[in-house]
Formats: structure tokens, C-alpha cells, sequence
């Protein structure tokens, strides 16, 4: 049922992630990546991770890609723009096959592999969030702090790009 | 095209990619849990099941409706299109120029200073149901996490991101 | 009725079936109704009658106005993305309707022996002895309100119209800003709850007089989020994306049909939800005198409180006149949001000091 389940999902998954660059219309594309970021999200609450299935929505398909549907409408690109650049596909899959092979790396090596045999009762017990947030908040403060001095980098980066008069 | 500025600079990115990829393997690490055995908490597939069955129901209850509601419509209705009422509304003028215009870099900055804060709320929602447990100690972390925000916040007032003129 | 499907009793997938419609159909029905109260209180309220004409006192007015846009022409402009400009309508559409599936509307309801919870994503555990619901209950009603802006950006841009680019684009502009600081305003709720499940949420605020509802203690962040969801969903004094004296219906001005009401329908399932919502974080949910005795009590009382806060939207309506577009963004980005995170540090620092 389950197994099932993740091939259906797996199925969306993957048609839409190939439609996001074999679309000629950028529209169409970034509302494909939002159906794959969605599928990502099924993945995690079918992970027994919710709340990063909900960050998921919120941060990629809510936030992040608002800002590319903006920028793909401020810049109202023609279809034949794209023909040139061709040499940015070599350096692209460079990168992407770097990404995989990546990928496949730690999947294999880590133990992820080997199927878990016993459930995690603590997380089960204190909430997937709580348990996060223990973590962030003891073990990982500091990368938690950092991240606020890269939000405000961000914050200044932002800024400093749309207003270059001031 | 491809020129040898171009170049360099592919060559760097991917130099830099692959240093990044290096050291999160390196440092990423696995923190043990106390694995126990107590029979209550219901299994996993029952959870899921249980609480997360009824949703994808309503998406398929909803994604139905709202489907065979344009199909009816689309049906139903009369279909006597002409060109000029195949046209965008412009006030019953001729539609001047194309719609599709470049607009306000407004709009690019508020969609970014959303992104920016949203993750900042992300942060908050863990540590707003830890706040009992963690105490005085996590007080001061989301305060000094707060307040170096808020120094950013304070930098898009002053630059004057936030008016609309 | 004995026999298990994967773990689960028969009766339970009944049970989560009949919630599912049962749920779905009230959302639809209020839905229509909401329109016609809308213009029968604001008859009222500016000295006029309303719809009178449709059955007894115009009842049958929303049914009609159904009927009648189902038999409306379909128009799709010649130079609209006709993928985009199908799908927006549903992309507004889907997500109002499937938010309140977290929100619990009721107690524990017992069938034939076995406990059902009047909350659609829940269940009754027989061996832990108690109800598992979503434990990220609230995230998942932001994660799904954060998905309704492309509705309307789509149906902005793929119309190939000004009115609609600029009416699509202020209103996206408009939800995520306030999408924001209702994200913020609800943090001080969970600071005091510890838990984002909705169903843990309403039991903490049981009391047989109220005085254990969150808008006692968090009156600010009551009024912040309701502000906030008002906004987000485009709710007077906040229409101005669909003003119809400035951008002739904003990002619908090429929809007709059904298409059109898909809009409206989303928007009034948005204010369902919200009012819900603040129902469920703030008003105690469905608690209430004598509701945990008789179940049927809790979703009567939900009810009430539901219609009593789109009451209140509606009021708000007749009553403020519309934001200009800079006041606007003035209000969501230099007051609601420094307020919103002010609100959570006074909550932090008061929290610790009465705990101390």
C-alpha cells in the first residue's frame, strides 16, 4: 500500500520535475516546480517529518517561488532568448551530475541504506518540531545564530540590488 | 558567448561547489537516539493513516469538484466568441500595446524581504514551543536571533524599501 | 463492522468519509449563504432591504445567482496563456477548501462503541487512549494559505490585460506582507500553548466560563492576526486588489462564468477558514458551557462563534471605507510587523518573569 503509494508519488514527482526545463513557457515551468516541491513535501510526511513537510510548502513553494514567478514576469522573457547560452548546458550538467553523484554518495554510504528496524520513540513521543528545535537550540546554536547574520546579509543584499540610486 | 572571463568564472563556481559538497560531508553527522520499545505510541502507519488519510480525501474531494465545476461550465454555457470580444477590456477601447510590461523593481523587493522574513518566522514556530523548556537560555538566543534581524529591519526603513511613492 | 483494513476498524473509514462530506458540503453551503448574509446586512445596515425577489425574503438568491453563472458564456481572451489562465481558478480554488481540514469542530463522538474525534485529520487511539491529530496542524493551515497567492498572480499575468497585471500584482504584493505578519502574530499563541496541534490547542483553553480562551491573554495578537487574515484574503478595508472603482475587478477583469465565481467561492472558503481559525487559536474552539457532557454541544458552539466572527468581517465591511494602496503597505510593513515580533518579546520576557 504504502510502497504503492510512493511509486504514484514518485511518478508525479519525477514528470514534473522533467517538465520544469522541457517547458518552452518559464510560466509553466516554475508552476511544474511547484508540484514537485509538493511531492518533496509528501515525501517528508510520508518520512514521518511534518513539520519539515510544512516548511517545505511554506519556504519553497510559498516564498521562494513567488519571488521566481515575480522575476520571471519582471523580465518578461522571450522564448528565443534561451536559444543562446549554449555553453551554460556543459558547465550546468557538470554541476548536476556532480550533484548525483553526490547524492547517490552519501545515500549509499549512509544509513539510509539499511532500513531501520526499530522505531524512533522518542521522536514519536515529543514531536517531530519539538524534537528540531532541540536540537537547533542546543547541539547547533551556533550555525543557528550565523543564520540570522546571513538573513540580515541578505536583508542588505536585497536592498542594495533593487535601490542603487540611494 | 564563451569567452575566457566567462570562463574563469564557471571554472571557479564549480571549484567552489565542490569544496562546499566536500566539507558538508565531512561535518554532517549523526546524533544518537535513546532507542526504546513502549507500546504506547500507536505505529507509524497507523498515524499516518490516521491523520493524514482524511487530508489527501479532501484534496481529491476538493481537486474533483473544482474540475468537474469547469467542465460543467464549460459545457453548459453558450459559445459565441467573436474577435472582438475575444479581446482584453480596455475600457471598450482598442487594447493599446501588449499587457505583459516590465513593472515596479517594488514588487521584486517585497517578494524578497518576505522570503527573508518568512524563514526568520520558521526559525520562531520551534522555539515558540520550547519556550517553557528552554528557559532564560533560549530567551537570550532568540533575542540576540531577534535582534540582529531587527538591525536589518531597522537598515531597509531607513533606506527608505518600505515607502510607496 | 469488526473487520480491520490495514489497522484501522471499518468503522473508522467510515467515519472519515462521512466527516470529509459532511464538512465539505457545510463549507459550501456557507459559503453560498455568506453572500447572500453579506448583502442582506449590509441592506440592512445602510436602510435597504437586500435580495427580496428569490424566495421568502430573497433565500433562494444564492442558488439562483449558481444557476445562473453556470448558463454564463465562457470567455477566454485571444491573447491570454491559456494553460495559466484554466488552471488559476482552481489553483485559488483548492487550497481554501482544503485548509480547514486540521480544525477540529467538536469533542469526542462515540458510534457503535468506538470513539470518533469531530476533527476531519484525526483519530482515536485505542491503545495510547487518546486522539493523534496533525501535530503541525497550524503550519499546514499556513503552508496551504501561502499557496493561494499564485491563483491570483497567475490569473493576473495570464490574462494578457492591464487591469489584471496590476490588480494580480498588488494583490500578491498585499498577501505576502500580511501573509507575514499573521505568521508572526500567531508565534505568542504557541509561546503559552507549547504545541502547534490545533486539537491540543482547544483543550488547553477549556473552561467552564471561557476565561481559559487566548484572547484574554494575547488581546493584541488577536487583533493582529484578525487584521492580518483580513488582509490576506482581500477582505474589505483591505479589497483594493479587486477595487472596482480603480481596476474595474482587479485580477478578474477577463474571467466570466464559473470561472469568476471560483474566485469568489475561494474567497469566501478563505474567510471561513480564517474566521475558524481565530475561533479555534483564540476563542476557544468549540468549548463552551456543558459541551464536554453533550457532544453535540461542541460543534453548535463552534458554529456560533464561526458566524459570529464573519459577522463581524461583514460589519467591518459596511462600516470602513478602503485603504489606499501606500497606507496599505505602510500599515502591514512599519506597524503590524515591528508589533507582531514586539508582541512576542513582551510575551517572552512577561512569560519569564511570571514563571519566576
Amino acid at each position: 500500500m504504502e510502497t504503492l503509494f510512493f511509486l504514484i508519488v514518485s511518478i508525479v514527482a519525477i514528470a514534473s520535475a522533467v517538465m520544469v526545463i522541457a517547458c518552452r513557457n518559464p510560466i509553466n515551468s516554475a508552476l511544474s516546480l511547484i508540484l514537485t516541491f509538493f511531492c518533496l513535501a509528501t515525501y517528508y510526511v510520508m518520512l514521518d517529518a511534518p513539520f519539515l513537510a510544512a516548511v517545505q510548502v511554506m519556504v519553497y513553494a510559498g516564498a521562494i517561488m513567488v519571488l521566481i514567478v515575480f522575476t520571471i514576469m519582471l523580465l518578461n522573457i522571450r522564448i528565443d532568448a534561451t536559444r543562446r547560452h549554449s555553453h551554460m548546458i556543459f558547465f550546468g550538467s557538470i554541476v548536476g551530475f556532480a550533484t548525483l553523484f553526490n547524492t547517490v554518495y552519501i545515500v549509499m554510504k549512509s544509513r539510509a541504506a539499511t532500513p531501520a528496524t526499530t522505531v524512533n520513540v522518542e521522536a514519536l513521543k515529543a514531536g517531530h518540531t519539538e524534537l528540531i528545535g532541540r536540537e537547533m537550540f542546543t547541539n547547533f546554536l551556533l550555525p543557528f545564530e550565523i543564520t540570522s547574520i546571513l538573513l540580515l546579509v541578505a536583508i542588505v543584499g536585497a536592498v542594495v540590488i533593487a535601490k542603487k540610486k540611494i | 558567448m564563451l569567452d575566457k572571463k566567462n570562463l574563469i568564472k564557471y571554472v571557479f563556481d564549480v571549484y567552489v561547489y565542490s569544496i562546499l559538497v566536500f566539507f558538508i560531508n565531512r561535518t554532517s553527522r549523526h546524533t544518537e537516539y535513546p532507542v526504546e520499545t513502549i507500546l504506547a505510541i500507536p505505529p507509524w502507519r497507523l498515524q499516518m493513516l490516521g491523520t493524514y488519510l482524511p487530508i489527501l480525501l479532501l484534496v481529491i474531494v476538493a481537486v474533483l469538484f473544482g474540475f468537474v465545476t469547469l467542465l460543467l461550465s464549460s459545457l453548459i454555457g453558450p459559445k459565441k466568441s467573436s474577435r472582438i470580444k475575444l479581446a482584453p477590456y480596455e475600457c471598450g477601447c482598442e487594447p493599446v500595446g501588449t499587457a505583459r510590461e516590465r513593472f515596479s523593481i517594488k514588487f521584486y523587493l517585497i517578494a524578497m524581504l518576505f522570503i527573508l522574513f518568512d524563514i526568520e518566522a520558521v526559525f520562531l514556530y520551534p522555539w515558540a514551543i520550547l519556550y517553557k523548556k528552554l528557559g532564560v537560555f533560549g530567551l537570550v538566543e532568540m533575542g540576540v536571533f531577534i535582534l540582529i534581524l531587527f538591525v536589518g529591519y531597522i537598515y531597509v526603513w531607513k533606506k527608505g524599501a518600505l515607502e510607496w511613492d | 463492522m469488526d473487520t480491520m483494513i490495514l489497522g484501522l476498524p471499518m468503522i473508522y473509514y467510515v467515519a472519515m468519509i462521512t466527516k470529509v462530506l459532511v464538512a465539505f458540503i457545510f463549507v459550501l453551503l456557507t459559503v453560498a449563504y455568506a453572500t447572500y448574509a453579506e448583502r442582506k446586512i449590509i441592506g440592512h445596515m445602510q436602510v435597504r432591504l437586500g435580495p427580496m425577489r428569490t424566495g421568502w425574503h430573497g433565500l433562494l438568491q444564492p442558488i439562483a445567482d449558481g444557476v445562473k453563472l453556470f448558463f454564463k458564456e465562457e470567455i477566454i481572451p485571444s491573447s491570454s496563456s491559456r494553460f495559466a489562465f484554466i488552471i488559476a481558478p482552481l489553483i485559488a480554488l483548492i487550497p481554501a477548501f482544503i485548509t480547514f481540514a486540521v480544525i477540529p469542530f467538536g469533542g469526542v463522538m462515540e458510534v457503535a462503541g468506538y470513539k470518533i474525534p469531530l476533527q476531519i485529520a484525526g483519530y482515536y487511539d485505542t491503545v495510547a487512549g487518546r486522539i493523534f491529530d496533525v501535530n503541525v496542524g497550524m503550519l499546514y493551515i499556513l503552508a496551504m494559505s501561502s499557496l493561494g497567492v499564485y491563483g491570483i498572480v497567475l490569473a493576473g499575468w495570464s490574462s494578457n490585460s492591464k487591469y489584471s497585471l496590476l490588480g494580480g500584482l498588488r494583490a500578491s504584493a498585499q498577501m505576502i506582507s500580511y501573509e507575514l505578519s499573521a505568521g508572526l502574530a500567531v508565534v505568542s499563541v504557541f509561546m503559552l500553548s507549547g504545541t502547534l496541534s490545533l486539537h491540543e490547542i482547544v483543550m488547553q483553553q477549556s473552561a467552564f466560563n471561557g476565561m481559559n480562551w487566548y484572547i484574554f491573554k494575547q488581546p493584541l495578537a488577536f487583533f493582529l492576526f484578525f487584521v492580518c487574515s483580513l488582509a490576506e484574503i482581500n477582505r474589505t478595508p483591505f479589497d483594493l486588489p479587486e477595487a472596482e472603482s480603480e481596476l474595474v475587478s482587479g485580477f478578474c477583469t477577463e474571467y466570466s462564468s464559473m470561472k469568476y465565481a471560483m474566485f469568489f467561492m475561494a474567497e469566501y472558503a478563505n474567510m471561513v477558514t480564517v474566521c475558524a481559525l481565530s475561533a479555534t487559536l483564540f476563542l476557544g474552539g468549540w468549548q463552551g458551557p456543558f459541551a464536554d457532557t453533550f457532544t453535540i454541544l461542541g460543534p453548535l458552539y463552534f458554529i456560533a462563534k464561526l458566524y459570529f466572527l464573519m459577522f463581524v468581517c461583514i460589519w467591518i465591511r459596511a462600516t470602513l471605507p478602503r485603504y489606499r494602496y501606500d497606507q496599505l503597505m505602510y500599515l502591514g510593513w512599519k506597524v503590524l510587523l515591528p508589533v507582531s515580533l514586539l508582541n512576542i518579546v513582551v510575551t517572552g520576557l512577561v512569560g519569564y518573569f511570571i514563571s519566576h
